[in-house]
């Protein structure tokens, strides 16, 4: 048995028609085809997840009222994105 | 008479196309010091009863007009006649007409990089050499595969 394979950019996932949002896993279904015609369909397979680093924190601050003489309190939120798995 | 026509070959080796088998052969070392003027070809649908199929073709390539069964072997000899007569048959040669190709095995899928490796195995061709696969993701909605 010959293994075959190939190589799509994520990025073309995350685009139309696609638009796999990061944390997606990837489904997939592959067919042959020779002079008589083309296959059945084969099992959806999927394992691989899509993932990217967060997003940049964003409301970055100093909590004044929380700020004293030998400490200082800084407070921030997570970005838009976490990039498909919990930051 | 003339030699046994001598290397029929299938040039797909083995392969149809879809509703045709073409093969091809040689002329033996010897013409009978007589020039070939034709081939005769039988062929044999696994039944192992060799029937007369063309009785006069010039030209050593020969492509069938009759309806091809999909996934059917069928089995070609040819002879070549000069002025004195037919000689020997050559060696038969078994060609299998196509079909689809079997399931592909369910595909794998890694992460390399900026990119996603999909793999699979090559599954049985059946009689007919693959020409391209064709792979499909499922989109966001989960339920659409394009």
């Amino acid at each position: 048995v010959t293994d075959r394979s190939c190589l799509v950019p994520i990025q073309t996932l995350r685009e139309a028609p696609f638009n796999l949002p990061w944390g997606s896993s990837i489904y997939v279904i592959v067919a042959s085809t020779n002079a008589y015609g083309t296959s059945v369909n084969s099992e959806a397979g999927n394992g691989a997840v899509i993932l990217t680093v967060p997003d940049a924190p964003v409301n970055f601050r100093n909590v004044i009222t929380e700020t004293h003489a030998t400490q200082i309190s800084l407070v921030w939120e997570n970005g838009f994105s976490n990039g498909g798995t919990p930051v | 008479v003339p030699d046994a026509p001598v290397n029929l070959v299938n040039p797909g080796l083995w392969l149809t196309n879809a509703d045709q088998i073409t093969f091809s052969w040689e002329d033996g070392e010897s013409d009978g010091e007589a020039a070939i003027t034709d081939y005769r070809i039988y062929y044999d649908q696994t039944t192992n009863t060799w029937v007369e199929l063309v009785s006069s073709h010039t030209g050593q390539t020969y492509t069938t007009d009759f309806e091809l069964v999909e996934g059917h072997t069928y089995s070609f000899k040819v002879q070549a006649q000069n002025s004195v007569g037919f000689g020997d048959f050559s060696d038969p040669i078994s060609i299998k007409a196509a079909q689809l190709p079997d399931q592909t095995s369910t595909p794998t899928t890694s992460i390399e990089g900026e990119h996603v490796r999909v793999t699979w195995s090559q599954p049985d061709y059946r009689g007919s050499v693959l020409t391209s696969y064709t792979i499909t993701f499922r989109q966001a909605d989960e339920l659409t595969f394009s």
